[in-house]
């Protein structure tokens, strides 16, 4: 399939193509080396980042009690900061489910077979809210380059699927976070696609988002039909975006554009 | 305290010099929605704001504000003004769906 591309899209990545260049040079960089002066103030205000906001609501869930008799995630685990070392891992391949993991599923899954409750749907307030404090109780720590050997033809499959071109514009991930990077999209700067500020508060959506609904959110920039939450490609793809960031330190919640 | 499901964020120190400038942040979790945007169904999304946020300080109502649906989500507010004297620091929020918050602070002021 050889979709055509759109004029204007043409034109708004070859008007600004300059300054991609110009920044094309150099290790890999978090998003936040991408943002304005004024988001980076907000993302490393102790008080205003909105993100914090989920934190403290994620604190508040992980130390309650579902329902009655049931014990709460601190119940089990003590401090969220004890899970800290695992984030960066994350997704990682169970070697008993024969299935790659991330922390949205995980969580999920304690709270289907641990705490005998519905899982929190993906998105979620609940689902977003523990993820943060868990993810946000591990920022500093770099992600982790580590795959299990049987893990191996996933992250494959996930870097295909970043290199592949598609939606009715044609264009692959990489033709926007390798290439592009730098350059100007609609008020937005490209970054490199990295996941270590996941979840991140995002203005253009006015809220809190995953992980996959990021990735919802490029494949539908292209007009390329989006994965479900959790889907399969999606956690593939992940996991070969924290082998690719790795060495990058986790920073959520993570403000952007 | 306070009959609003959204979480608040509220930062005023405990104490302060008599005649010093104090500063209170707030930051509230809000989908502030204008009831002018289209939803994916094609449908308009009914508006949804804050509507009046009320600070007072002892017994003297130091900022009383209607909110309009210009204003971001999640919105972060400051304001200041001078300690004189020991009181309760209160502070009242409103949305157009009958949700409350009031969420009360001891400060004290020292000489
Ligand atoms: C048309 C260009 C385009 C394509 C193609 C694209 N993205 Fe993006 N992506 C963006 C823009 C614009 C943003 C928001 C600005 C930024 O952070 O880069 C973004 C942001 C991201 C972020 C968040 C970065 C951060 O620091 O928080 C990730 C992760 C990401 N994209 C992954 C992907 C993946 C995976 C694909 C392929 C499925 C993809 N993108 C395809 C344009 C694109
Ligand atoms: C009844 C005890 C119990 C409760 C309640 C519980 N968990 Fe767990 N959780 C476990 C056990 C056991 C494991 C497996 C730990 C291991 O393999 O080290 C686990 C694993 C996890 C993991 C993966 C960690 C790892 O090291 O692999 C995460 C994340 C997690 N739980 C989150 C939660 C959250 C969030 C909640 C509350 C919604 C919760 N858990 C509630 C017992 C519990």
């Amino acid at each position: 399939m050889h979709p055509r591309r759109s004029p204007k899209w043409c034109l708004t990545l070859c008007l600004t193509l300059g300054v991609g260049l110009s920044l094309s040079a150099g290790a890999a960089q978090s998003g936040l080396a991408y943002l304005g002066e004024e988001l980076k103030a907000l993302q490393a205000d102790p008080f205003a980042n909105p993100g914090l906001l989920w934190v403290d609501r994620g604190a508040a869930l992980w130390q309650a009690s579902p329902a009655p008799e049931v014990p709460a995630c601190a119940s089990c685990h003590g401090a969220p900061e004890s899970l800290r070392e695992v984030i960066p891992t994350l997704p990682r391949w169970n070697a008993a489910t024969q299935r790659l993991e991330n922390l949205e599923g995980l969580i999920r899954q304690c709270q289907s077979e641990r705490q005998h409750q519905p899982p929190a749907p993906f998105e979620s307030e609940a689902l977003l809210a523990l993820t943060t404090r868990l993810a946000h109780g591990a920022r500093g720590l770099p992600l982790s380059a580590a795959v299990a050997p049987e893990a191996a033809p996933a992250l494959a499959r996930g870097e295909a699927f970043f290199r592949e071109r598609r939606g009715q514009l044609g264009l692959s991930c990489a033709d926007c976070h390798e290439r592009y990077k730098g350059a100007r999209l609609r008020g937005d700067r490209i970054s490199e696609g990295m996941i270590n500020g996941f979840p991140i508060y995002r203005l253009t959506w006015q809220t809190l988002g995953s992980r996959h609904r990021m990735f919802r959110w490029c494949n539908e920039a292209v007009r390329a039909e989006p994965y479900p939450f959790g889907a399969g490609p999606y956690l593939e793809l992940e996991l070969f975006l924290r082998h690719r960031g790795a060495v990058i330190p986790l920073e959520t919640p993570a403000v952007r554009r | 305290m306070g009959t609003l499901s959204l979480p608040v964020r509220l930062a005023l120190p405990e104490e302060a010099q008599a005649g010093s400038v104090v500063s209170l942040r707030l930051l509230l979790q809000h989908p502030m929605e204008t009831g002018y945007r289209i939803g994916e169904d094609g449908a308009r999304i009914p508006r949804h704001i804050l509507t009046t946020l009320r600070v007072s300080y002892g017994n003297r109502m130091i900022a009383n504000l209607t909110l309009r649906p210009a204003i971001a989500a999640n919105p972060y507010l400051a304001l200041s003004f001078i300690a004189d004297q020991t009181g309760l620091v209160t502070l009242e929020v409103e949305d157009d769906r009958g949700a409350k918050l009031m969420e009360t602070r001891l400060l004290t002021v020292v000489p």
